[in-house]
């Protein structure tokens, strides 16, 4: 139990994908002007990270490593979250058509995102097993979300502001805010050692 | 019908070829990047046990941790290169253990350390202060603000003693 | 794009370099550029390995244009794309080890860079072969030029070298922030704000994030109904 909570912690505070690793920035900077569009597309993409591990995963161990075909693994896993996300997409027009107008529009977007594709390759490269995998992707996700949150909320104050220099506004601004989020996570860095060794 | 095959005979076919040539160049690189990747390790080998002559790989089980053990064929000791946890990720070394149980020397090799911190437990200022110690490690310092990945390289180090043992030797 | 047709290839390939510089005025491919530029080195090695990939799939595309059928072309780019990212992904990894170790998961990850199936949709498969590939080198030397920009200012000041030689690193202690993640985003915020400040603004046309720029857009729904804010 330890190790799956150092996992999650791991993922969402101390190596936050957005804010740390630098994946996902384009839905990040993209879609996080309103609280709840931002809360919608980190929910769609914890989703699409949880069920792409839970595809990738076996397929790598089981497909690919015993006929010796390791070398596809780029090109297998990004068609595999291209089918995907357009299969979750079908489903949910389908058959559970209240979550598909919440989350839908944000799942075309998904595929290029560089987050979901880099956690399943991650999880491979740290070693994880199947169980730490899906801990590790389902916190990576929601390291996501909390990033988006707590930006749009930083972004509607900095794009309220009318102090901002000309050359500054837009999207120079929203990386300097970026910039000071990401410094206040920075203050997580110590915490897996201090909370559990 | 032709318009609803078409799609798919395309797709398909773009895949098959695809995947026809990456598996031709993969047949090219392999061997290319198993020949750098050990003669990194080799390499890296004979650095942190400089009196050897020429390694030969053991076999040894149990050890976590260890990925590999190489025995000098001249009796001058051990190099074992070994994994851990550092700040960014994997973090490997290689540790030479000399045949009276001291540590002749240590390489970072493999990591994903801050640039500039974590990454200062490769600067010889920090690798050097190993030589010469036994498994006490005592007087060895952390270097500050890389708390975790000095913390790593302890432990690496300690894998590798774990190893030397399991071989039959210092204990 | 009836515009761009016209443009001679000369045009064209400056044009991805200056004056539609990717990443500093179409704003595409924000993860590596904050990512790997924590050296200048690093910086040159991740824009050729993205350059080589974007020549090759351009290249290919846009010989395929015609017989790629509408409705998957998606899947066929992405293939061709991930086709190039892991024989470039091999060849570095043979030649060139150490950038392999430094680039990392940025490396894989080149696949879902948007400038290189942006270029894709919007230029390759609307254009000739000859014009895709100056396309390709232009906007692939535009990416490297701001990638190397981005990790000479962030080792000079992060850690007082550049491209490996020590600077300013003895003179006084070096800011390890801009190594670190907050110095990317600064850098690079800054260093668009430069941008829209010698241009006065005329460079930088989309002022904020929007769906246009994102390769997704043409089978986007949102984008289709007029933008996700």
């Amino acid at each position: 139990m330890k190790e799956f909570a150092i996992i999650l912690v791991s993922a969402v505070l101390v190596n936050n994908y957005v804010l740390a690793k630098f994946l996902g920035i384009c839905p990040f900077l993209g879609v996080s002007k309103k609280l709840d569009s931002a809360f919608g597309m980190s929910v769609a993409v914890t989703f699409v990270m949880a069920l792409a591990t839970a595809a990738t995963w076996p397929i790598y161990t089981y497909v690919l490593v015993p006929r010796d075909l390791t070398y596809l693994q780029t090109i297998v896993f990004i068609l595999i979250i291209a089918a995907l996300v357009q299969f979750i997409e079908l489903v949910l027009k389908r058959y559970i058509p209240a979550l598909h107008r919440g989350l839908g529009i944000y799942l075309p977007l998904i595929t290029t995102n560089c987050a979901v594709l880099g956690v399943t390759i991650l999880n491979l490269d740290e070693g994880y097993n199947f169980a730490q995998s899906m801990v590790n992707s389902i916190g990576s996700g929601l390291g996501f979300l909390l990033a988006m949150v707590l930006f749009s909320g930083v972004r509607s104050r900095v794009d309220a502001s009318a102090t901002v220099p000309k050359s500054f506004q837009g999207i120079p601004i929203t990386l300097i805010a970026a910039s000071i989020c990401s410094i206040s996570f920075m203050g997580f860095s110590g915490i897996v050692d201090g909370l559990f060794k | 019908m032709k318009e609803l095959l078409k799609p798919i005979i395309v797709l398909t076919a773009i895949c098959l070829i695809t995947s026809g040539l990456l598996g031709a160049t993969y047949n090219v690189t392999a061997p290319l990047i198993a020949q750098s990747e050990k003669k990194a390790s080799d390499e890296a080998m004979s650095e942190v046990l400089p009196a050897a002559t020429s390694f030969t790989e053991v076999q040894v089980d149990g050890v976590e941790g260890l990925l590999i053990a190489a025995k000098d064929e001249s009796g001058a000791g051990w190099a074992f290169k070994v994994q851990d946890k550092g700040f960014g990720g994997a973090y490997v070394i290689m540790v030479g253990i000399g045949s009276d149980g001291k540590i002749t020397g240590t390489k970072l090799l493999d990591n994903s350390e801050t640039p500039g911190l974590g990454s200062k437990t490769g600067m010889p200022s920090f690798t050097g202060q190993f030589v010469g110690k036994d498994k006490e490690l005592e007087g060895v310092e952390t270097i500050t603000g890389a708390t975790i990945s000095s913390k790593a390289f302890l432990r690496a180090v300690a894998t590798a003693y774990t190893a030397f043992e399991a071989v039959g030797e210092g204990a | 794009m009836s515009d761009l047709t016209k443009k001679s290839n000369w045009q064209v390939l400056l044009n991805g370099i200056i004056k539609e510089n990717p990443t500093l005025v179409l704003i595409l491919g924000t993860c590596p550029t904050l990512a790997v530029t924590t050296m200048a080195v690093n910086g040159i090695g991740m824009g050729l390995a993205a350059m080589v990939v974007l020549i090759g799939s351009n290249v290919v595309i846009s010989l395929l244009k015609n017989i790629i059928p509408d409705k998957v072309r998606i899947p066929c780019y992405i293939v061709v794309i991930a086709g190039f990212v892991t024989i470039v992904q091999f060849l570095v990894k043979a030649y060139a080890p150490a950038l392999d170790k430094a680039l990392g998961v940025y490396l894989p990850l080149i696949v879902v860079n948007c400038i290189i199936l942006g270029r894709a949709e919007m230029f390759a498969n609307k254009n000739t072969v000859l014009a895709s590939a100056c396309d390709g080198i232009g906007m692939g030397l535009g990416f490297t030029l701001a990638l190397f920009c981005m990790g000479s200012i962030r080792e000079l000041i992060g850690n007082g070298t550049w491209m490996g030689y020590t600077i300013t690193a003895n003179l006084w202690d070096p800011v390890i922030v801009f190594l670190l993640a907050p110095g990317g985003f600064m850098v690079f915020g800054a260093l668009i704000a430069l941008v829209n400040f010698l241009t006065k603004g005329k460079a930088i046309k989309k002022k904020e994030f929007g769906c246009a720029g994102c390769p997704s857009a043409s089978v986007c729904s949102v984008a289709q109904k007029g933008g996700c804010n």
